[in-house]
């Protein structure tokens, strides 16, 4: 009797997760296909059937997407017993994840042994898409090591590279570290509530009397454990290694997709509860602890160090590596107000970060494959031997830099636009002229397309079509963004409506 | 439909820099003309409202004073609008932009590197310009604000000398420092204010971001936010100890870039003085007026010691130009009638004059490829014509009657005579100091001996008369009427006196 009780809850709330069907059926789709399309490599020697795992996986991936797209305006629902929920923030990370990897899929095709890759990557949206509904620590803990192991195996992709091996090797070993803080703290959690689910942890936080010192601990260790994913400072020294490492996609596919999944979670954990005006902070008024200036001065320190951090770098993945840690600093100062808005504006910039973030590191993955390097000194003189794509490099720069007229200038203008309505002037402050900080390095890479004359570059292959294609169009999203971005306001709001 | 002349103004070069990049690489000449030629559309287009602009009309804090008014919606989320007008403080400078940008497509002829990708970034720089002067919407006004910054980058950084790199991005750093902070404070007036980013209704909020229990860091909102944009617009003037960055942005761009810098680049930091910080801050700009007019004198004599200590024409024009930034500072913190027209008067003399005498070293620099005081000698009798015209300019800059130097200054004198007695009489002194670094410099270059090696320098060419003598005549004519720039900005002068002191 109970069983087919459960049974049946199961069965009616298989809707709710059809972005992650979707990405399952793919995922088993794309082994058989690979399979069958190395199989007939081998026998007739033709290449198109090599592409088609990529394909078929560009077409699951957009499948998902579809699906989490059409979840955006449902209304909001527990599922599997409380284990997750499907929710317009759920479905926008969703969407957001599906189509960032897709992107990745079309420009990895160069790739050998690119149906691995897929299968690795694919399982890795699989589980990120669980962390963007979970609401249930264990439920937590298994999709973040499901997302962890993959990318600890794609962070060694490159077998035969030392320097990959490093980087696996220094990813796990941080990410076992972080894996074990999260789960000390959830265990604290559980010891303060005697609950797994999240809401019941913060209403009875909020009911209860936790001592705050402990509260804090356990609040410090479950943000390292989740910091740990979107690289934050003090959890952040794996990143560089790891983004240097990997081969250039998935280093493009680490820099947005599970620093989103991140993202996510930590407005999970964060909001309400933990904000300056969630029930916590009430009950404790007067205390000691008080999460919403803890998680600022994260932001703060992690953008601060980034940003210091990524002068002086030569190679420019490491550079951008450091820029992308910058960045998860820019993306928790939204963390820090307990407003929808703010939560809104995270996921305005979440979006324009993508595009930008992506073309610059998809600009650095085609001057490696044209020029063989990935330094600065590959860059020399790019502006004279490719003006397209150095105006495309330099586009993106600006927009990371936050410039207008670019996308780059609305998505901190929106985000820092909210702190300041929170009137956290300071964290504002802090975050502008880390801005003027971050334009010196990112310059470093302007200074070496246009000013320097790279005659004696040697090139060695032209640029893949598609390759240029996806940079165009990211180029173009970046530049008419950041002139008309009515629509991506109204989209992220709308993410926010429907939220449990 | 005559509304649309400022659109026009703003994004013919824009256009023109587009159609830059589609021309074939090698037809230099065809390049150049399609290059002045959008950029003579601009200055017909400023010239026409000069002519057409009612001086009776006053602006700064009053709709209905603005001409040429568009006013469209372009993010409603946020309120922000396309909203851009001109009234007398900015219809000078509209002028100022569209004659040096036309003038200085001719200076540039010289040019041979790269030659697409100079003039675009040049159409693109006067685009952000004009954007700039017009725009009467905050958010509007930032965005073309910031993009000058990236044009002016890559034209010092390509297109400069030795040491292009290191003067390009130090530039580019102090002037985005500048800004960011003014971010911070746009963002803080739209959320007090009312959720709105029209200049306009913000100045009618002066009252509201002024309440004693409104604060920043625990001092008072409007005083912090003065502070923040006060320190954006030093940075441009630039302000001392702000200034660091002209002396090496002016001596490794190349001449053309040097004239917009120094001509309508520099005059931002005050014009975003007079149409930002006095109407929307009038409390802290008489709390602060004391202080800028110090920092202004400072500028005065500070900028006219270093000038007379260079060794180097180019460093010793871009120190003038510190100097008398100096007196429309000056003129504007004395907060009286005569210092306000003054000010805004000198910011578009100042725009004039130095503009000739940078393009004059540039004459000089471009056959002698060196720019030391003491490597010339006798000029005067080689060069009579260059030399004719030099005397012109330097002159005009010393503020020699019947010159329009010396109104502007004159005025500011009068003007700051009211409210700072002893500080006038210092900043009087800097007139003497900048007759001593000039005479000094023109005794060193233009009398003396024939230096033998440039015993043989061609003349001045009609080409690079074409650029000096239309400012020229500007300089002469203005020097004995100057009723004709006066009378547009007047009303507006005395309207942001007016607000400010009855605050």
């Amino acid at each position: 009797m109970e069983l087919s009780k459960a049974l049946a809850t199961v069965l009616q709330d298989l809707p709710g997760i059809l972005p992650e069907l979707a990405l399952t059926a793919t995922l088993l789709l794309v082994l058989l296909a690979d399979l069958v399309a190395g199989r007939g490599r081998a026998l007739t020697g033709d290449h198109a059937a090599g592409r088609l795992p990529g394909l078929m996986a560009v077409l699951g991936l957009l499948v998902s997407a579809g699906l989490a797209f059409a979840q955006v305006n449902d209304a909001p629902r527990v599922l599997f017993l409380g284990m997750l929920t499907a929710d317009s923030l759920a479905a926008f990370f969703k969407f957001i994840f599906a189509v960032s990897t897709a992107l990745i899929v079309l420009a990895s095709f160069r790739i050998r042994h690119q149906g691995e890759l897929l299968c690795l990557l694919l399982a890795a949206v699989l589980g990120m898409d669980l962390l963007a509904g979970a609401r249930n620590l264990l439920m937590i803990a298994v999709s973040l090591e499901l997302v962890s192991i993959m990318s600890y195996v794609l962070a060694g992709f490159n077998r035969n590279d030392p320097r990959a091996g490093e980087a696996a090797l220094k990813y796990m070993v941080f990410g076992s570290m972080a894996s074990g803080a999260l789960l000390f703290g959830a265990s604290w959690l559980f010891g303060l509530t005697g609950s797994l689910d999240l809401a019941e942890i913060q209403h009875a936080l909020a009911n209860g009397s936790a001592d705050p010192l402990v509260l804090m601990l356990a609040a410090l260790l479950v943000l390292m454990g989740i910091g740990y994913k979107i690289a934050m400072v003090p959890v952040h020294f794996w990143c560089p290694d790891v983004y240097d490492g990997a081969p250039t996609p998935v280093t493009t596919f680490f820099s947005v997709g599970p620093k989103a999944a991140g993202i996510a979670l930590l407005m999970r954990f964060l909001y309400p509860s933990f904000t300056a005006e969630g029930p916590l902070s009430v009950n404790l008024a007067g205390g000691s602890f008080d999460p919403a200036l803890l998680v600022a001065n994260l932001a703060a320190f992690t953008m601060t160090l980034g940003n210091l951090a990524a002068i002086g770098q030569t190679r420019v993945k490491r550079l951008l590596a450091y820029s992308s840690i910058a960045h998860a600093g820019y993306l928790m100062t939204g963390l820090v107000l307990a407003t929808p808005a703010g939560l809104s504006a995270v996921l305005f910039y979440v979006v324009i970060y993508l595009f930008m973030n992506y073309g610059a590191f998809l600009l650095v993955d085609a001057v490696g494959q044209m020029r063989g390097g990935e330094d600065l000194d590959a860059f020399r003189g790019l502006g004279k031997r490719h003006p397209a794509l150095a105006v495309a490099m330099t586009v993106f720069l600006v927009s990371l830099v936050g410039l207008p007229p670019v996308a780059g200038f609305i998505g901190k203008f929106v985000l820092f636009g909210e702190v300041i309505r929170e009137r956290w002037y300071w964290l504002a402050t802090v975050a502008v002229l880390n801005s003027v900080v971050s334009l010196y390095y990112y310059f470093s890479v302007a200074k070496a397309m246009w000013f320097d004359e790279g005659e004696d570059v040697v090139e060695h292959a032209p640029l893949p079509a598609m390759h240029a294609g996806i940079i165009a169009g990211l180029c173009a999203l970046t530049l008419v963004l950041g002139l008309w971005w009515q629509p991506l306001v109204d989209l992220t709001a709308r993410s926010i409506a429907h939220l449990i | 439909m005559e509304q649309w002349v400022l659109t026009l103004m703003t994004f013919v070069p824009l256009l023109g820099a587009a159609v830059i990049t589609f021309l074939p690489k090698d037809q230099h000449n065809l390049i150049r003309w399609t290059a002045a030629a959008f950029a003579a559309v601009p200055l017909m287009l400023a010239f026409w409202v000069w002519q057409t602009f009612n001086r009776s009309a006053v602006g700064v804090d009053d709709l209905a004073g603005f001409q040429y008014v568009v006013k469209l919606p372009w993010i409603p989320a946020y309120n922000i609008e396309y909203f851009i007008g001109v009234d007398g403080l900015s219809a000078p400078m509209v002028l100022l932009t569209a004659l040096l940008s036309f003038l200085c497509i001719f200076a540039s002829w010289g040019i041979t590197k790269q030659l697409k990708g100079y003039f675009a970034l040049f159409l693109l720089l006067e685009t952000g310009m004009m954007g700039t002067f017009v725009s009467l919407d905050f958010i509007l006004f930032y965005v073309f604000w910031e993009v000058m910054l990236l044009p002016m980058y890559f034209l010092i950084g390509i297109w400069g000398g030795p040491r292009r790199e290191y003067a390009a991005i130090k530039f580019f750093l102090y002037t985005l420092a500048g800004s960011v902070l003014m971010l911070v404070g746009i963002l803080a007036l739209y959320f007090q204010g009312g959720h709105t980013f029209s200049l306009i209704e913000l100045m009618q909020q002066a009252h509201t971001f002024d309440a004693p229990g409104l604060t920043i860091f625990g001092m008072n909102f409007a005083r912090v936010l003065f502070v923040a944009f006060f320190i954006g617009f030093a940075i441009k003037v630039p302000v001392w100890p702000f200034h660091t960055w002209l002396p090496d942005a002016h001596v490794e761009a190349p001449t053309a870039i040097s004239v917009i810098l120094a001509g309508v680049l520099l005059k931002m930091g005050t014009y975003g003085m007079m149409r930002i910080s006095m109407p929307i801050f009038p409390g802290a700009m008489q709390d602060f007026a004391f202080a800028i007019a110090v920092l202004g004198v400072i500028n005065i004599l500070y900028g006219a010691y270093c000038a007379m200590a260079q060794e180097d024409l180019k460093k010793l024009v871009a120190y003038s130009s510190v100097s008398h930034m100096g007196y429309v500072m000056l003129g504007m913190a004395a907060l009286t009638p005569q210092g306000m027209t003054g000010a805004a008067l000198q910011m578009f003399n100042h725009g004039t004059i130095t503009a000739m005498m940078f393009l004059l070293v540039g004459v000089v620099y471009d056959r002698a490829h060196h720019r030391q005081i003491n490597g010339f000698g006798g000029l005067g009798a080689v060069m009579p014509i260059y030399t004719g015209v030099a005397m012109l300019a330097f002159f005009a800059s010393m503020g020699l009657p019947g010159l329009s130097g010396f109104i502007a200054e004159v005025l500011v004198f009068l003007g700051a005579f009211q409210s700072y007695k002893w500080l006038t009489f210092l900043a009087a002194l800097g007139i003497i100091l900048t007759a001593g670094y000039l005479l000094w410099m023109i005794k060193r270059v233009f009398l003396g001996a024939v230096n033998e090696k440039y015993k043989d320098m061609p003349e001045i060419n009609a080409r690079e008369l074409f650029t000096l003598v239309p400012i020229g005549l500007i300089v002469i004519y203005l020097g004995i009427y100057p009723i004709p720039v006066m009378d547009l900005m007047d009303g507006a002068t005395e309207r942001l006196v007016t607000l400010v002191t009855s605050f």
